[in-house]
């Protein structure tokens, strides 16, 4: 098969139809979604404009494409072609043009009033998603005076709806005005205080005004309450000037432990990338001793970012040099050395939330090695996707040391895109066998996680989906006498009898053993709200209608308590993106949610969760400054400055086209704990180690103390450095590291490592060889309020 | 606003339990048909492209809830009862005699004989807090919903927007209700248009009722202790869990929420 402009692919003809007809579809499919019985134009998710590029730039970008390889050529123009076809009223990220159809439909003049309602409710809708607050706030005056002169009143959820879409546009101003525009190092923080005060509170201010009349009409509506207390911290005065009856005291979202403030520092070292919804990649991708940073995003519009780690504080983006120009459109990315020649490569996740719309290919990007990489989606036999979807996880399932690729996708409505199993041949190319294997799921997955939950040295799947129940795959090994690579296998759905089925509504999902027991435990999180009300109850201790999130305790046995309340995690998280690593370095585990949803009313804290050691997570959003209220999308934890602790990077930016923000780079200020560092090379097992179970047993005041750790990229949303960056505590001296070899079912023993040290570890290998690493220090992130004019409007 | 519309959107995905629960269109899922209407009159005969196999499916559904087959009836037993409706259809139905009214109430003593002890089995069936928590629990998973900390399993079908309801509101509020076994109308607990304080309804709908906004819609499966618990229950309803689909029409009073 071979890709060009002029490639077919599934999905075709009906694009051809839709641009055949989209002329005459526009009304009904405007009509439609206005009233509910279509679609809408956006999925829970996603977005964004694309950094905006001088004719200059352009040229060079283009320039640059025609010295990529082939094969990343043919990949562009593919991607390029199916945004061209693509039906922008199918598409959330691409609101400008969905306000000029809709306004090309109200100018036809054989409009009913109700059509002419559906259609302008619509459009405010879009021009707010657009960025054009002025024009949404206009909108929502001509829906009123269209309704008063046809004699159709608004009833009180509508006036409500309205409301809310008013006091919408005035806080987006604000926080562009000032989050965007006078942009710093506290720039919507929540709670909002010091640098995040805004310093041109026209927007905040009219909110409050519009929000306040809301309640006074709608008492009861938490939408209206929640962002009544948000704009009054922005303007520096909650909780003093919020009237008491609206108050949510400062109590709800005070820290359970002060884990000492980290601050972001993205735009001090040029990380702050202004984009919507994507994936990122954290890895030493050239072997130098330094993390370097893999961003996308998620229009197709939307270009991908690769910044070398110089190793003095400074990046340098090499997006160009390394041939990525033209691999737009990344929702999610996911690293391992799939082809074991000891570089890590990347796969690019496309399409997930667009449902029908979202039949766009993966791509996986061959590391070469010397700072470039190569599309090689059709060589390797991946090109046949083409299913909607936003995770996927390497592993190697049938333990012949070559990682296999499982890609669960989105199924929604009529439409089946079963789940794929990609197993690695060995020679750079794939086999899709997930029908022959028994895991070909129909599902509207969201996640899905690799760990061994019984220890047998065969690689599980837990799967996360949004309409039904959970699927904890346990891998049995061949299903017959016939034990090659190339055999039958067979996986048997146990998540009931496991007792890890729940929430109904989920998202991002991992496996991680955060007790230290050497059993890798369950942790998945809801993701299904009404609206941000059922947010604001949960913090307020009121009922709510919000999907929880679940952690499960792996019994030893093959089933899992649910501990979620024990734990302090049984909150409405709503997380989109989340990873987890060691805040403190104490050697337990601690994990960062990234939060929202499409909607701008959406507007949570992304939360950190602090792990005790003793069965608890404390709540450290605040104490941390982690409480970022813009969309949080994929997470990464890793050492990026070489200091010995983990920084966390995170994409930031929604689903919608105004909906962007720069990134966030949260630098880690240190807490004095000792750590280990440690880079498994497979030999017989994956290259990547993928899989590969450690034990570090260290020596402590109290005795010996055991941390785990299992290689990998992390949880479902953002891919974290598959070196182990491990937090010991309080260790006295490092008595011994244990690692398991999944393919061999040998476990390595190695003595001798010190405290505080990088060492590279070769799979049988008698010693572990230490690496000198060099860091250098975080520049001090500002928070100074800029002077800087509200935004060009 | 996107979000509702999203949720709403989302919902539509599991469709399977709102046809479980006769609430939607479609098969039910747990493989048996919904309760249908009444048979067609004979003034009104069915269109002959109509599907026979619904009218096939009306049949089941009239005999499973008169629970006909369960009286033991032979082959031409149910030959003359079918006869019987034909006959009526065609005008020349059969006199209704002493012989038919002594069978009828011979009938009658079974049907009774036999609703007493399935209501007997099926009070066992949740006489344990195990039973009653699987029930629950299968239940919640079948249906898509979550669990509260009460022990109410809950899903939102359709988003509304706006107030919500605290305990010391009066609420305009529909919900009709359903036995356990996800089949059975219960008429006598409905209501439409409902105008009542939050807390004066029992305890698992008003804990319901306040998770949800005005024009939402919710499922909720009430284990007995948050229908009427100890107290009395009304004439023919199970000492059992309840399944309301319930209706947030208006929130009349509302305070502001220190």
């Amino acid at each position: 098969m071979t890709i060009h402009a002029g490639h077919s692919y599934p999905g075709d003809s009906v694009r051809s139809v839709n641009m055949r007809h989209r002329a005459t579809r526009a009304l009904a499919l405007v009509l439609a979604i206005a009233a509910g019985r279509a679609e809408p134009p956006a999925s829970p998710e996603f977005c964004a404009p694309g950094a905006a590029m001088t004719p200059e730039q352009q040229a060079q970008w283009e320039a640059t494409l025609q010295r990529e390889p082939a094969s990343t050529q043919r990949m562009a123009a593919l991607l390029r072609r199916i945004r061209e076809e693509a039906d922008p009223m199918r598409n959330p990220n691409r609101s400008t043009e969905q306000v000029q159809i809709i306004r090309a439909v109200l100018a036809q003049s054989s409009l009913t009033t109700s059509q002419q309602l559906e259609a302008r409710t619509l459009l405010a809708q879009q021009l707010l998603n657009s960025g054009a607050y002025p024009d949404a706030l206009q909108e929502t005056g001509v829906i009123e005076r269209l309704r008063r002169s046809g004699g159709q009143p608004l009833d009180a959820q509508a006036e409500a709806q309205l409301l809310l879409l008013r006091a919408l546009c005035h806080l987006r101003e604000g926080e562009e005005d000032n989050c965007l525009y006078n942009h710093n190092a506290d720039s919507c923080l929540f709670p909002i205080a010091g640098g995040g005060v805004h310093l041109v509170q026209r927007g905040s201010r009219a909110a409050v005004g519009v929000l306040t009349g809301m309640l006074d009409k709608f008492p009861g509506d938490l939408r209206a309450r929640w962002l009544l207390n948000i704009a009054y911290m922005t303007l520096g005065e909650y909780p003093s000037e919020v009237p008491a009856k609206w108050l949510i005291g400062p109590a709800c979202f005070a820290s359970d432990y002060d884990i000492k403030r980290f601050p972001d520092v993205a735009h001090e070292v040029g990380l702050d990338i202004d984009d919507l919804a994507g994936g990122v990649v954290l890895e030493d991708f050239d072997h130098d001793g330094f993390l370097d940073l893999m961003t996308s995003a998620w229009g197709l519009n939307d270009r991908m970012w690769f910044f070398h780690n110089n190793g003095d504080g400074t990046f340098t983006d090499r997006t160009m040099a390394a041939g990525l120009v033209g691999e737009v459109g990344g929702l999610n990315l996911i690293h391992a050395d799939y082809n074991n020649d000891g570089y890590d490569d990347v796969l690019v996740l496309r399409g997930g939330w667009l449902r029908t719309e979202g039949h766009y290919p993966l791509s996986l990007l061959r590391n070469n090695g010397d700072g470039t990489f190569t599309d090689v989606t059709e060589a390797s036999g991946l090109l046949a996707h083409f299913k909607p979807t936003q995770t996927a996880v390497w592993f190697d399932y049938n333990g012949d040391g070559w990682l296999d690729l499982f890609v669960a996708n989105e199924s929604s409505g009529r439409e089946e895109n079963p789940c794929e199993l990609f197993r690695n041949n060995g020679d750079g190319t794939f086999t899709e066998c997930a029908a022959e294997n028994g895991v070909d799921f129909i599902g509207y997955f969201k996640g899905v996680a690799s760990g061994d939950f019984n220890n047998d040295g065969r690689p599980d799947l837990y799967l996360s989906r949004q309409d039904g129940p959970k699927i904890l795959l346990r891998n049995d090994g061949p299903a017959g006498d016939d034990h090659s690579p190339r055999a039958r296998w067979k996986f048997t759905d146990v998540a009931e009898a496991a007792g890890v089925t729940e929430p109904p509504w989920s998202f991002p999902c991992w496996f991680f053993d955060y007790d230290n027991d050497g059993w890798p435990d369950i942790m998945v999180t809801g993701y299904g709200i009404q609206d941000v009300g059922d947010v604001a109850a949960d913090y307020l201790g009121r009922p709510h209608a919000g999907n929880r999130a679940h952690l499960y305790h792996n019994n030893h046995d093959g089933t899992f308590t649910d501990v979620s309340r024990e734990a302090g995690l049984d909150k409405v998280i709503h997380a989109m993106g989340a990873n987890f690593g060691d805040l403190d370095n104490d050697g337990w585990l601690d994990f960062y949610a990234g939060t929202g949803d499409p909607s701008f009313a959406t507007l949570i804290p992304n939360r950190m969760f602090r792990n005790d050691g003793h069965g608890h997570f404390q709540e450290v959003t605040s104490s941390g400054g982690f409480g970022q209220l813009q969309k949080g999308h994929a997470i990464a934890f890793g050492d990026i400055n070489n200091d010995g602790d983990q920084d966390i990077y995170e994409s930031v930016g929604g689903a919608v086209e105004a909906d962007h923000y720069p990134n966030q780079l949260f630098a880690n200020p240190g807490h004095g704990n000792h750590w280990v560092k440690l880079k498994l090379e497979g030999v017989r097992t994956n290259r990547s180690a993928i899989g590969a179970r450690l034990k570090i047993v260290v020596e402590t005041a109290d005795g010996e103390r055991a941390i785990y750790s299992t290689v990998g990229t992390g949880a479902t949303f953002g891919s974290a450095p598959l070196r182990r960056e491990i937090g010991l505590g309080q260790a006295r001296r490092i008595l011994r590291v244990e690692i398991f070899w999944p393919v061999t079912g040998l476990t390595q023993v190695l003595t001798g490592l010190e405290l505080d040290h990088f060492y590279h570890v070769r799979e049988g290998d008698a010693q572990a060889v230490p690496v000198a690493l060099r860091s250098f220090p975080w520049p001090h992130a500002s928070s100074a309020r800029v002077s800087a004019p509200a935004s060009p409007r | 606003m996107i979000t509702p519309r999203l949720v709403r959107i989302a919902v539509s995905l599991s469709l399977p339990w709102a046809a479980t629960l006769g609430l939607a269109a479609g098969p039910s899922a747990a493989g048996a048909p919904a309760p249908g209407p009444a048979p067609a009159a004979p003034a009104n005969p069915p269109e002959p492209e109509l599907p026979l196999a619904a009218f096939a499916a009306i049949g089941s559904s009239f005999a499973r809830t008169n629970r006909l087959g369960e009286l033991g009836w032979s082959e031409a037993q149910i030959a003359a009862f079918v006869d019987g409706i034909r006959a009526e259809f065609r005008g020349q139905g059969y006199p209704f005699d002493d012989t038919a009214q002594r069978v009828s109430a011979e009938m009658g003593r079974r049907l009774r004989e036999i609703e007493a002890r399935v209501a007997r089995e099926h009070e066992e069936a949740f006489a344990t807090p195990e039973r009653l928590e699987q029930y629950m629990k299968e239940t919640a998973r079948r249906l898509h919903l979550m669990r509260a900390d009460s022990g109410l399993a809950f899903g939102i079908i359709a988003p509304g927007g706006g107030n919500r309801p605290d305990p010391a509101d009066t609420v305009v509020v529909s919900f009709v209700v359903r036995a356990s076994d996800l089949k059975t109308d219960l008429p006598q607990l409905g209501a439409d248009h409902l105008r009542i304080k939050v807390s004066d309804l029992v305890p698992g709908l008003a804990e319901g009722i306040q998770m949800m906004a005005v024009g939402g819609q919710a499922l909720l499966v009430l284990p007995p202790a948050l229908s009427f618990g100890q107290g009395a229950w009304p004439d023919g309803v199970d000492r059992a869990p309840l399944v309301f689909k319930l209706t947030l029409h208006e929130v009349l009073s509302n305070a502001a929420k220190p």
